[in-house]
């Protein structure tokens, strides 16, 4: 039986006989590059591997390494889209490919969308293969019109997407889009839109409506553009209804592998919500709700948005008094007990609100308007040099490819 | 016979194999390192405990395709769990880095989907939950054992359906 001690700072033993003795710090090293479920589940190995999310040396790896792999190279370059107040009103999108603002590239909105005066937005925030959503917003008397176009800007090539079927109603009814999303079915190799309709009366008095005319049901519009055809999807709506949602131009929905996810309060207060997903190759809606045990008594949420963080979901929830961010990622989709709660960014007075997910993690909007990048884990602030006045709009992710939109589209 | 200007190192392993290695090489392994660092100006030989030539062929495996900026083609599919480990306390050892980094993770890669006691063999860890404890845990943590591809517990085995 040998014994060596090691010339090194740490003045580990290693034992080598039948049973190697295994320090913490070499099986820390290896738990912390496993993911969360596993992780719950080796908490049951022994007692102090059931501590491992208390202990602070665990959770620093566990952390570094969680985020360590937000850098990799072919991540995607950071989409901002800024409205501009000067005259004529104009949107504007840029590609930041170092995240920095001073380095930005112009890119060219297609012609039709040029000249917008009204709400535009990046659906799921992200492109697809190349290929970017964008949604309009217009305004025709009291309603509120979509539409929406596919645009790859690397080969310049648009569509629009035809007006989906809640624009065939009534004037008395007013369809209002609680959320919807842009993804993938690989399945059919095909791309699709989804929107969650609900529908108020316009008129007070439509005593001239038939009595069978008014449905006021909420529905689902999916859009395939393999069909360039939009169909109402006939599914059990009831866990995703009478919540609040967060407007879709704000750059409400996330989508990652697949599935697109939106953040779903219940409450007026904001403390408890579901996570709704819709699989764009199943064609199935689900919901993942959320533990009582992540409200904090002492604090009032303001907000809670959602970021893809590692090619997981995460929950940034927004306290004030101070303002902290405690951000929450889940273990598994589909399970409310694998809300894990993994970093708390803060106290942070300066800071307003998270607007979405960029290359270098979450980006934040200050106080003053100015849009900063935060390294969640040591918690250093960068400026990216822009101000974004308004309301929170879209960060984005943009991978490029020369897919053709019309090759899909027969 | 090796002198402080040759740029060969000489290591010896455990089971007795001479490996003659670049300074460079020598340099990554942070204990060779400070061992060379506390010397005098001439050092015939380290000796490398816990160190198999084994070991040391995949080192400088590792080390070559670093050296080519093709690090990431280094792998250690051919080994089985145990013979990771092995492989894994050596580089421990030795303090290096990113051999180190490499090899945890393809250790993590291993053992995500398996179970716990499976992993308790691996660790060489002692069970010290009561059983009363260890059912409480189990069962606020069941999600993490559900899946198809999840290796199923010994004792439970025999309940699965």
């Amino acid at each position: 039986m040998k014994k060596f001690v090691k010339v090194v700072e740490t003045n580990e033993e290693v034992k080598v006989n039948n049973n190697s003795y295994i320090p913490d710090d070499f099986s820390f090293s290896i738990l912390s590059k496993l993911p969360l479920k596993s992780l719950k589940r080796f908490g049951c190995v022994s007692k102090s591997w059931s501590l491992l999310f208390e202990n602070p040396h665990f959770m620093n790896m566990l952390r570094n390494h969680f985020l360590s792999n937000n850098h990799r190279s072919n991540y995607g370059v950071t989409l901002l889209l800024l409205y501009d107040n000067d005259l004529p009103v104009h949107y504007t999108l840029y590609l930041l490919s170092d995240d920095r603002f001073e380095n930005r590239v112009k890119l060219d909105l297609p012609p039709p969308i040029q000249e917008v005066v009204s709400t535009l937005y990046i659906l799921s925030s992200t492109s697809i293969n190349g290929i970017l959503c964008l949604g309009n917003l217009r305004s025709r008397g009291m309603v509120s019109i979509f539409r929406a176009v596919l645009w790859n800007p690397a080969t310049a090539e648009y569509m629009f997407i035809p007006p989906s079927p809640d624009e065939d109603v009534p004037p008395y009814r007013d369809p209002v889009c609680l959320f919807d999303g842009f993804g993938y079915d690989h399945v059919r190799d095909d791309y699709k839109l989804i929107r969650y309709i609900i529908f108020f009366d316009l008129t007070d008095d439509d005593e001239d409506v038939p009595w069978e005319d008014r449905s006021y049901d909420p529905l689902l519009e999916i859009y395939s553009l393999r069909n360039n055809s939009w169909r109402i999807l006939d599914i059990d709506m009831r866990d995703i209804a009478h919540c609040a949602y967060d407007q879709p131009q704000d750059g409400a929905a996330v989508y990652m592998d697949g599935v697109c996810h939106w953040w779903a309060n219940n409450d007026l207060f904001n403390l408890t919500g579901i996570l709704v997903s819709y699989d764009f190759s199943n064609e199935v809606l689900f919901t993942t709700p959320m533990l009582l045990d992540m409200v904090e008594s002492c604090d009032f949420i303001v907000n809670r948005r959602l970021v893809v963080l590692n090619e997981s979901i995460a929950l940034i929830s927004n306290y004030s008094k101070p303002t902290t961010f405690h951000i929450s990622i889940l273990g598994e989709l589909g399970v409310k007990e694998s809300w894990i709660k993994l970093f708390i960014v803060g106290p942070v007075p300066s800071i307003k609100c998270p607007i979405g997910f960029g290359k270098k993690g979450i980006c934040f909007k200050q106080n003053n308007d100015e849009l900063v990048w935060i390294d969640i884990n040591t918690q250093i602030i960068d400026e990216i040099g822009v101000r974004a006045e308004g309301y929170s709009f879209p960060m984005g992710i943009y991978k490029e490819s020369l897919l053709s939109i019309g090759g899909i589209n027969n | 016979m090796a002198s402080s200007s040759s740029n060969l190192i000489s290591l010896k392993t455990s089971d007795g194999t001479v490996f003659k290695v670049e300074r460079a090489l020598a340099k990554t392994m942070k204990t060779v390192q400070a061992i060379i660092e506390e010397a005098d100006a001439n050092i015939y030989m380290i000796p490398i405990h816990n160190v198999f030539s084994h070991h040391m062929d995949m080192i400088i495996d590792y080390y070559k395709l670093s050296v080519a900026g093709k690090s990431k083609e280094f792998s250690v599919e051919k080994l089985d769990n145990d013979e990771l480990k092995d492989f894994l306390l050596a580089v421990h050892y030795l303090n290096m880095e990113d051999l180190f980094e490499v090899l945890t993770q393809a250790v993590a890669d291993r053992l995500e989907k398996k179970s716990v006691g499976y992993v308790r063999k691996y660790f060489g860890i002692e069970n010290d939950f009561t059983p009363e404890e260890y059912a409480a845990i189990r069962k606020k943590n069941d999600w993490a054992f559900k899946g198809d591809d999840i290796e199923p517990e010994e004792d439970e085995e025999k309940q699965e359906e």
